[in-house]
């Protein structure tokens, strides 16, 4: 295969599921963060 | 009920909130997959080898159907941050935000894709071309804009400033069409005045990218938006706590 058209799709592939691996930590790192605000919020209510 | 739940009653996990999205769009992405597989097998396998550029011209279908998901990322840019103007809502400007994010990482493929084609056809990875520099523009002006957003407190100034950026921005997008039309160009014309200057197989496999593309595109949106409206569920919980304490 071309060289140069193998760098050229792996490229678009490696970028497509990079970018949805990229979005899926986010959105784990705000849950994450969501946890934790949540917790926090609890703790305030409790009297 | 507790205060907390009063104040922020969606406490479903993001595991849950994945596991909901796959249910909820498993035909979209058994379509997406199925087609981008398809398309790709088309690429490779059905169009023909063309004469003079040889097989390094097959990186056409996915070129040209990225730049076809970013013109129409950047348009739903437009009509979102148009509508936030209108309507003040913030759903538009989510819309606007996430659109621009995968408008600007399906610019970054046509850009690096393009001068892996132009390296072995017009013998140099770059030319100052009308079509690659207003492409390029494209691109710069859309990471200004993602990194604007990410600099600006969260406030209803932000949303107004990033919608008129946006529709803004936009002006380049019909430039980096006509690019070759207006101007002299080494860029090759797909779409003439006569139709489309390619082989029936080649026109199938172009059609069927571009679906399998926009399929990809309303996928990635979905996912990005999510992200949004948690990241708004964060900033809206830590203005909760700030107001407590």
């Amino acid at each position: 295969m071309n060289i140069y058209l193998f760098a050229g799709y792996s490229f678009i592939l490696v970028l497509i599921f990079g970018y949805v691996a990229f979005l899926h930590g986010k959105l784990h790192k705000l849950g994450r963060e969501l946890d934790e605000l949540r917790d926090r919020l609890r703790e305030k209510a409790r009297p | 009920m507790s205060q907390t739940a009063n104040v922020h009653p969606h406490t479903e996990s993001v595991s849950g909130m994945l596991e909901r999205f796959v249910r909820a769009n498993r035909w979209l992405l058994a379509a997406t997959g199925a087609l981008m597989l398809t398309a790709l097998g088309m690429a490779f396998l059905y169009a023909p080898r063309e004469q003079v550029m040889g097989e390094i011209q097959r990186i056409f279908y996915f070129h040209v159907a990225s730049a076809w998901l970013a013109m129409m990322a950047f348009l739903v840019v437009f009509v979102g941050s148009l509508l936030y103007l209108w309507k003040g809502d913030r759903r538009f400007d989510r819309w606007a935000a996430a659109s621009a994010e995968i408008g600007v990482l399906f610019t970054t493929i046509v850009l690096v894709t393009g001068p892996l084609w132009a390296r072995p056809v017009w013998n140099t990875w770059w030319t100052w071309d009308a079509r690659l520099t207003s492409s390029l523009v494209l691109w710069i002006m859309y990471i200004a804009y993602l990194v604007l957003r990410g600099a600006l407190p969260e406030s209803r100034k932000k949303y107004q400033f990033s919608a008129v950026y946006g529709l803004v921005a936009f002006v380049d997008v019909p430039i980096v069409f006509f690019s070759i039309r207006w101007w002299r160009s080494m860029h090759p014309v797909v779409i003439t005045g006569k139709g489309m200057n390619l082989e029936p197989e080649m026109i199938h496999t172009l059609a069927l990218s571009c679906a399998a593309f926009t399929l990809l595109y309303f996928l990635l949106l979905r996912l990005r938006l999510m992200v949004e409206r948690l990241r708004d569920e964060v900033q809206s919980l830590q203005r909760t706590l700030l107001e407590l304490e």
